[in-house]
């Protein structure tokens, strides 16, 4: 956090903006609530053996390790190094781009076991689905904010509103994840 | 200074990658060995909620709603 000292318009300002995205956060937790439901309510708790748990737990990894970067990243332009903000969200991007590659895999190889015509089928793929479209979109705000933070005094130390929205989402995709992981591939 | 305090945070960022690497090995675990009537269920789901709390506090910084910082 800036040592610096930064107007109340600005701290109100960025209170209100956290607030509003905490509500969007809660929106889409009912979201992926629904979603999980559903699951155990067409599927019980049965979970076919052919789910690839060594795919899902390295995404799952991949996922993980992609936070460690966001939190990096916006922590460098929280205190002015924007070598290390650059270098970290790109990392970030990267890992994304990995994960979804590696539900792409999981896709081909589900598809043949149990496809979205079957019961586990339909909510595995809808349940992975609308997760990897949150990841995508969260690709590209990533990846707009990173060309952006290239431009000279676009982000600083006292404002990167920008960064730490985007970086809070990408974190809310993690904590998505970390509830659909177990429900898909662990519960059984 | 200000290096100093970056450097802080990094590292509270590694302890907490540490603990959500630590919770995803031992979901796994208990996942391949515990049985659904050994109480696999109840365990998954404390494990996911801690996980989430990580994040939202760590990472997020949930706190920040109501505590006035930057």
């Amino acid at each position: 956090m800036t040592t610096t000292a930064v107007p109340r318009e600005a701290l109100e300002r960025l209170a209100i903006n956290r607030l509003g995205l905490w509500t969007f956060f809660g929106g889409e937790t009912f979201l992926f609530g629904v979603i999980i439901t559903v699951r155990y309510y067409l599927q019980g708790l049965d979970t076919p053996d052919s789910v690839n748990q060594v795919l899902g737990l390295t995404i799952t990894a991949v996922l993980l390790l992609s936070s460690l970067t966001a939190y990096r990243a916006e922590t460098a332009i929280a205190h002015g190094d924007y070598k290390g903000f650059r270098r970290n969200l790109l990392a970030t991007i990267l890992l994304g781009v990995l994960f979804i590659a590696g539900v792409g895999v999981e896709w081909f190889e589900a598809y043949q076991h149990f496809p979205p015509s079957s019961g586990y089928g339909t909510v595995f793929f809808a349940t992975t689905g609308v997760h990897a479209t949150h990841v995508l979109t969260g690709i590209i705000a990533l990846t707009a904010v990173y060309f952006l933070g290239r431009r000279p005094g676009r982000f600083t130390p006292d404002s990167y509103w920008g960064v730490e929205g985007t970086v809070k989402y990408w974190h809310f995709v993690d904590v998505a994840w970390v509830f659909i992981y177990p429900t898909l591939y662990l519960v059984s | 200074m200000n290096q100093s305090k970056q450097s802080q945070r990094m590292s509270r960022g590694l302890r907490a990658i540490v603990v959500l690497a630590v919770l995803t090995a031992v979901e796994f675990v208990v996942a391949m060995t515990v049985s659904r009537g050994n109480g696999l269920v109840p365990i998954l789901v404390v494990i996911a909620v801690v996980k989430a709390w990580v994040i939202a506090d760590y990472f997020m910084h949930i706190y920040q709603l109501w505590r006035s910082e930057r």
